[in-house]
């Protein structure tokens, strides 16, 4: 006689059993982030662009040097 | 769907072009102690995932003399949330998102200039304006990544604007979504609309 398949048992909790609270809680955060200050993100962008406009003009006065 | 690029940068495809393979072979991570793996992907596993299609992986040069900069990988994602038991089963929402999955500056070329804060160059100036220009196109909602579990790395994200989630919300998103490459590293994501009114 042919043997039943066992069920899948999982352990672990995954998209089928967790309870619906949890789900709403993530999305609820998700949504809703604390505030973001771009200060420091526009400064370091600043500093890192005008080193990147010395590098380029040193590469122009080494090249224009060689000629 | 044009390519990254603005004043400074220009991205393209990772491919078995000389010059590419010669990149590669010369990046070189800043923090081996926490950024090797970042290193080792694109030495040794990002050729092959961009031929599946699984990633796409751009090098960043510098327009002016062509020198490699840093490298990033997205690919498509999403995170199912609010689930909940229905007549017919189970119902769940999804929350659809790029991840970010890879993100490094070539110290090599940050040492030889003496070139500080390219991330945040690269991030704000090309991989934010390029998701962006995507979700035109496609429902994106947010931009997320899985962040090594180290303070002054995860401290850099959150000043590029990424957020953790609450401690307990970030527990049970980690046990459903974290891959297993990931396992030890923290969700970090950020909105599109914070990104467009940044």
């Amino acid at each position: 006689m042919r043997k039943q398949a066992k069920p899948i048992r999982y352990g672990k909790p995954c998209m089928t059993n967790l309870p619906p609270e949890l789900g709403r809680m993530i999305i609820d955060a998700i949504r809703n982030p604390p505030p973001f200050d771009r200060t420091k993100l526009e400064r370091e962008c600043a500093r890192a662009e005008r080193r990147l406009n010395q590098i380029i003009a040193e590469i122009d006065r080494n090249e224009a040097a060689a000629k | 769907m044009k390519l990254p690029q603005n004043k400074y940068f220009a991205c393209r495809h990772l491919s078995v072009s000389r010059r590419d393979l010669a990149d590669i072979k010369a990046f070189e991570i800043a923090h081996p102690e926490t950024g090797a793996g970042l290193e080792r992907y694109l030495k040794y596993q990002a050729l092959f995932d961009e031929h599946s299609g699984v990633m796409r992986t751009y090098l960043v040069r510098l327009k002016r003399t062509g020198e490699c900069v840093g490298y990033f990988s997205l690919k498509a994602g999403l995170v199912s949330v609010n689930e909940e038991r229905a007549s017919n089963g189970i119902t769940f929402d999804t929350v659809p998102g790029v991840e970010l999955a890879n993100f490094a500056v070539n110290n090599a070329f940050a040492q030889k200039h003496n070139a500080k804060g390219l991330g945040y160059l690269l991030f704000s100036g090309l991989i934010a304006p390029f998701v962006l220009e995507h979700a035109k196109t496609l429902g994106i909602y947010m931009i997320y990544l899985f962040a090594l579990p180290y303070e002054r790395l995860m401290k850099t994200y959150e000043s590029y604007g990424f957020h953790r989630l609450p401690r307990k919300a970030e527990e049970q998103l980690h046990q459903r979504l974290k891959p297993a490459y990931d396992e030890s590293c923290i969700f970090m994501y950020q909105l599109l609309h914070e990104m467009r009114h940044g």
